[in-house]
């Protein structure tokens, strides 16, 4: 995936691409690259990982290809010249931890990410944005691609620097293509599961040393913890009072994303698009 | 209903709420607060000011979202087993 989104970028740029392919891909190979040292050497520290995650926003940063203008609902165009910039920086910890704690079944996150990079490809046509829609489709191709050997049963497993890279991905998709509120909207699902998990936790900790597992994994299936100790997640709400298997679970998870991700091209047709 | 349809839709009304609210704020700030700021003598202090009353009422609605979730998790999806 990683690989394959690269050299399409590459291919891009060879014929008359520019700043934006390369900052948006290096953003994302940064996100990739705290991903792999994780594979390789195990956990980050949970509140060292956010830190190196502001690194990927630096591409974003030194090149300029953002306009610190966002459009919010009922607001308009608003002036966050001092302030966006500080919201980039966030926004790739934010989102690509977001990514990374979706990432729980066979293709779960995979199938979660297609509806995203699907709903932004259709605004940027929608705006003759051409160039965001070809940085979309060149996402969501490679995500496309992954089905076969990352669904359940998954013969490939993209780790943490796949997920990571999906959500440095998203984030840079968001801001270099002014779509950061129906970026929100969108990312709905992932963002409650990470933060429900952070404020079920109270604070940026381990998931693995919670104590209680929010989901119990059975012969059977897949079932819900009933203790209210127990970090909240999507997941855990999808299998509540009922025993599912993973295949199913992560089609409901794809359910909701795509559900979310309709929301999201609602808010920027009815409240977004005139403003810009 | 199997209880993993019930389940994803449970969730998705939970999705649609939260949507809702989001926009609602958004529109309540913008006819209050924003509106006064914006037509206000441009100054540091108010855009310091704007942006706090942002971050804070994004603050807000983000406890006010995880607070709905544990009730919809704890009072409707596991209603009773807790």
């Amino acid at each position: 995936m990683v690989i394959g989104s690269v050299s399409a970028f590459l291919i891009h740029a060879f014929f008359g691409g520019g700043v934006e392919e390369a900052s948006l891909i290096f953003a994302c190979l940064i996100a990739s690259a705290i991903g792999l040292i994780e594979d390789i050497r195990g956990e980050i520290n949970p509140k060292l990982k956010p830190l190196l995650l502001i690194l990927c926003s630096i591409p974003i940063l030194l090149t300029g290809v953002f306009i610190p203008r966002p459009v919010i609902p009922f607001l308009g165009k608003t002036r966050l010249y001092k302030v966006y910039p500080f919201m980039i920086a966030l926004s790739y910890p934010v989102v690509c931890n977001a990514a990374n704690s979706v990432d729980v079944l066979n293709g779960s996150l995979i199938s979660m990410s297609i509806p995203f990079f699907a709903v932004s490809a259709v605004i940027f046509y929608l705006r003759g944005n051409y160039q965001m829609l070809i940085f979309s489709t060149i996402f969501l191709a490679s995500l496309i691609a992954l089905i076969p050997f990352n669904k359940y049963p998954a013969k490939t497993f993209i780790g943490n620097a796949g997920s990571l890279f999906i959500g440095g991905a998203m984030v840079s998709i968001a801001i270099m293509g002014r779509v950061e509120i129906a970026a929100i909207i969108a990312l709905l699902p992932h963002i409650m599961n990470e933060m429900h998990v952070i404020f079920s936790l109270g604070g940026i900790k381990s998931a693995k040393n919670a104590g209680r597992r929010p989901i119990h994994v059975t012969n059977d299936g897949l079932t819900s913890s009933t203790d209210e100790r127990a970090p909240i997640t999507l997941l855990r709400m999808l299998c509540a009072k009922t025993r599912v298997d993973e295949k199913s679970a992560v089609y409901a998870m794809a359910v909701v994303a795509v559900f979310a991700s309709v929301l999201a091209l609602i808010t920027d047709l009815l409240f977004v698009e005139g403003a810009l | 209903m199997t209880g993993l349809k019930r389940n994803v839709l449970s969730v998705i009304c939970l999705m649609l709420i939260v949507w809702a609210t989001f926009l609602l704020v958004s529109y309540i700030i913008s006819v209050t607060i924003f509106y006064t700021l914006e037509y206000s003598q441009r100054n540091l202090f108010l855009s310091v000011v704007r942006v706090l009353i942002g971050v804070s009422i994004a603050g807000a609605w983000v406890v006010a979202w995880y607070k709905l979730t544990k009730i919809w998790l704890y009072k409707i999806l596991l209603g009773g087993e807790t």
